[in-house]
């Protein structure tokens, strides 16, 4: 006469682990990787999807059309270095959504003493969730990239030296994708950890790029030196040191190239800075 | 090996306020529990275990280890549950737990194996594939035990694990802590303001009171006494005091209210019958959850709690 419930599972008691234990490094990695996966929305609903997937594709149109237009009528209306340059809207609105995301949800529901309970510090913490932003901006950029080379190499009517002339432009593209994710992650980052609700932390994001550019152009209207002032805004500093690292800008700053790269070197480090020290400081 | 020890410990925080004051302990491995009132420093004593922040002055080891030098081996080794609401609510909780898993060095298959079984033995199933923003209070609080479970610590730490529950959930989640501290081998040290509740699961007990150490023991050699009836009457209070003392119980006054020594249920039927034979109207007859302070400061002077040490 048996008498237990129905569908009981047999429990067969609490395991204790025996197995390897990994350390910080794998906790960053881990991390990483989460949060990555976190900025497009993978394992995550259709509503997290929507935003920085239609933002990769955009980019990936952008770069489709002007190849397109390159291959067919022989005239390439924007060159691969500057469309990255013109698709920094792109990453700007894809910032104002991510960054908030990686870092203000943590904040907003309090998972902070959670992370901080564990191996890794809240130093360990920021760099994770820096290089998360930083991957997800190149990877929202960077097929663009792609598609502009591999249409041009099979289009190309030179032959090898074609294919060559394009995997040269594609590098410096690539180049400047990496320091225009590198840059706009760094500055993003440290104001989207400044609120742990996601429409402050956005707004403050987007204040940042947004304000500045009109401003920017308002004193340049004023200024001997149209590049120094435009330094201001970011959009303009990255354009500027486009043009003073890479080849086939159409922006040019002239002699104050070395000084836009100066400029962006210590904002970026500055930007590290604060945020590691956000995270020194969060609470536990 | 000692749990967590400490030495003349001593935590004052930015704006001058003293948290914790020369505070020496030693709590042995078991089911401990942190008894003291809101603000007596359990949280700043579990924050200094995990070498979340640095004390002023003293020292303290946890599992034998310094936690603000052996910090990666100690947390690796220690879960911790905080008090407040701490689940990001658009996951699930078998995709958060196996992230935590993986924060604390699981290598990812395990911690996905690791965090259903975790979540199941904290008692959430199916439910686990759902978002947490659209749980209840106490299946939150059993994500919060899993995700201190999951990584299979030595040593866990729970802060106020019974907060916002209700009676039915707090008996749950009580006797799951106990489980923890039995069946799964685990030392756990759980912090409450209210004694009567976990003194029922706990091994040994560590009062703190305004940062101080007010009592350390283990709990057979704590008072065995039951509690405390509060009976209260709105006329002739004189003439029940004089009739249940009659009848051999501990009785004292405090305020509107009698507070009478509680030994067994026949303790009910005597002040019935009193009650009913002074024909007196009786307001409330409740047995008081004693808390804390009634252990150290015992409302009925019972010969159990004479050895009590005011720090």
């Amino acid at each position: 006469m048996s008498s237990t419930p129905e569908g009981v599972i047999h429990d067969i008691g609490y395991q204790r682990y025996q197995g390897q234990r990994l350390g910080r490094r794998y906790a960053m990695w881990s991390l990483y990787v989460h949060s990555l996966r976190t900025a497009f929305g993978l394992g995550r609903g259709f509503k997290a999807k929507l935003l920085p997937w239609t933002l990769t594709a955009a980019a990936g149109i952008a770069g489709l059309v002007i190849m397109v237009v390159g291959t067919q009528t022989g005239f390439q209306l924007v060159g691969y270095v500057d469309l990255v340059a013109n698709l920094t809207y792109v990453a700007i609105i894809l910032l104002a959504v991510v960054a908030p995301e990686l870092v203000s949800r943590d904040l907003g529901s309090n998972v902070m003493p959670l992370y901080l309970a564990r191996p890794l510090s809240g130093t360990d913490y920021a760099l994770s969730k820096l290089a998360a932003l930083i991957s997800s901006v190149a990877l929202t950029l960077g097929p663009a990239m792609v598609i502009m080379f591999a249409g041009n190499a099979f289009a190309t009517k030179d032959g090898m030296t074609g294919v060559l002339d394009h995997a040269g432009q594609f590098g410096q593209g690539m180049a400047a994708v990496v320091i225009h994710s590198v840059v706009l992650a760094a500055l993003a980052l440290p104001l989207a950890s400044l609120s742990g609700r996601r429409i402050f932390a956005s707004t403050l994001v987007l204040a940042l790029f947004l304000v500045t550019a009109p401003i920017a152009e308002g004193l340049a209207e004023f200024s001997d030196n149209p590049e120094v002032v435009g330094m201001i805004t970011p959009a303009n500093l990255l354009q500027g040191v486009d043009n003073w690292l890479l080849e086939g800008t159409n922006h040019p700053v002239g002699v104050w190239g070395p000084m836009h790269g100066v400029v962006t070197l210590l904002l970026t480090c500055a930007a590290v800075g604060l945020l590691l020290l956000r995270y020194r400081k969060v609470s536990a | 090996m000692t749990l967590i020890e400490s030495e003349s410990l001593e935590k004052r925080y930015g704006g001058g306020t003293l948290a914790l004051a020369d505070l020496t302990v030693s709590i042995e491995p078991g089911v401990v529990g942190l008894v003291g009132a809101n603000g007596a420093g359990k949280s700043t004593l579990i924050k200094l275990a995990l070498g979340l922040i640095a004390p002023t002055a003293g020292r303290i080891r946890v599992l034998g280890l310094d936690p603000l030098t052996d910090v990666e081996q100690v947390r690796s080794q220690v879960g911790y549950m905080p008090e407040h609401d701490c689940l990001p609510p658009d996951m699930t909780a078998a995709e958060f737990v196996t992230h935590m898993g993986r924060m604390s060095g699981l290598p990812a298959a395990t911690a996905r194996e690791r965090a259903s079984e975790t979540l199941r033995h904290v008692g959430l199933y199916e439910e686990r594939y759902r978002a947490i923003g659209g749980y209840s209070t106490g299946m939150k609080q059993r994500v919060k035990l899993a995700q201190a479970l999951v990584h299979d610590p030595e040593l866990l730490l729970l802060d106020e694990p019974t907060n916002g529950l209700d009676p039915e959930g707090r008996q749950a989640m009580l006797g799951l802590v106990q489980r923890i501290g039995t069946e799964f081998g685990i030392s756990v040290v759980v912090c409450s303001h209210l004694l009567g509740e976990i003194e029922r699961i706990c091994t040994s007990l560590v009062a703190i009171e305004g940062g101080r150490l007010l009592r350390s023991d283990s709990l057979s050699a704590m008072t065995q006494h039951k509690g405390v009836l509060a009976v209260e009457v709105d006329e002739r209070v004189d003439e029940l005091v004089a009739r249940l003392a009659a009848a051999g119980l501990e009785v004292r006054e405090q305020g509107r209210e009698l507070l009478v020594r509680f030994d067994d249920d026949k303790t009910y039927d005597v002040i019935r019958d009193a009650v009913v034979d002074l024909d007196l109207s009786l307001h409330r007859l409740e047995q008081r959850r004693h808390q804390v302070a009634d252990l150290f400061r015992d409302p009925v002077a019972g010969s159990e709690v004479g050895d009590v040490q005011h720090a």
